[in-house]
């Protein structure tokens, strides 16, 4: 079964957002920094990263915004 | 919705705090680079290196050859730099000629040359346009405005941790007479992602 993320050709999604700005919120930009300086050290790969949001489960995956998933991830990543 | 989306943001917010003093009690990253990493998304990283890219290209065919065959190092011949995350990424510029208009996006997830250009935008990011531009891309380029003749074909490029893609977008008529400053207020954020033309 394909993961949550792989919506390539898929039906269903609605409308386009609004424009939006980059970070909404100040705890967005710094879950964005963190995952990006983790990577830089080496703490784990992008793939790991990547990975970790691709395994969260379907259901939970459609109901976060976006840079929830981000911090869903780092924090099984970092500790 | 918006009361609980408070709610919700102080929470996360208290979630973030726990990982930041965790990644600077491990030595990883401190509270000074991180806002410096946040300082630098909001201001020197933005579409306009990805326009000063393509104006260079229009106006030098030789950059424009760089350009094309690799891209990374012809952002570095600008100052670009692409830094941030890890040398690992690669950078892939495709043009569009009269025959074939490119258009990228990441399936997946939101892959995009965030290094040179700056946070994509929301729309980008969602379910909605990664789901139907692959299926749909002429209607989705509608949506923005853009309506290419039946006879070009269409690319639909699929980002990836590895490669991220730009778009060089044709330079439109009478370019060539304009200053440089002009000519870079024509290449937009969406120009660089393909659902908009100059």
């Amino acid at each position: 079964m394909a993961y949550a993320n792989d919506v390539g050709g898929m039906h269903g999604f609605g409308d386009l957002p609004e424009e939006g700005h980059g970070f909404e919120s100040v705890w967005e930009a710094q879950v964005f920094a963190l995952n990006q300086a983790c990577v830089a050290a080496g703490v784990y790969t992008l793939d790991e990263f990547r990975h970790t949001m691709e395994r969260i489960p379907p259901a939970e995956y459609y109901a976060m915004p976006y840079y929830e998933r981000w911090l869903y991830a780092v924090e099984r990543l970092l500790p | 919705m918006s009361g609980s989306g408070h709610h919700r943001n102080g929470e996360l917010q208290a979630r973030v705090n726990v990982l930041l003093a965790l990644a600077e009690e491990r030595g990883i990253v401190d509270r000074e680079e991180i806002d410096r990493r946040i300082e630098l998304l909001g201001s020197s990283v933005s579409p306009l290196n990805g326009a000063l890219m393509v104006v260079r290209a229009w106006n030098d065919d030789a950059y424009r050859e760089r350009l094309l065959d690799d891209a990374g190092a012809a952002a570095a011949e600008l100052g670009v730099s692409g830094g941030g995350y890890s040398s690992d990424i690669r950078l892939h510029a495709v043009a569009n000629t009269p025959e074939v208009h490119n258009v990228v996006v990441c399936t997946l997830c939101s892959c995009y040359p965030l290094a040179w250009l700056g946070p994509p935008p929301a729309w980008y990011k969602s379910e909605a346009y990664r789901s139907r531009v692959v299926r749909d891309p002429r209607g989705v380029l509608a949506e923005f405005g853009t309506t290419l003749p039946d006879a070009t074909e269409v690319r639909v490029w699929d980002a990836s941790a590895e490669a991220r893609y730009m778009v060089v977008p044709m330079a439109p008529a009478g370019a060539a007479d304009l200053s440089e400053d002009q000519q870079l207020d024509l290449v937009t954020r969406d120009c660089l992602i393909g659902v908009a033309v100059p």
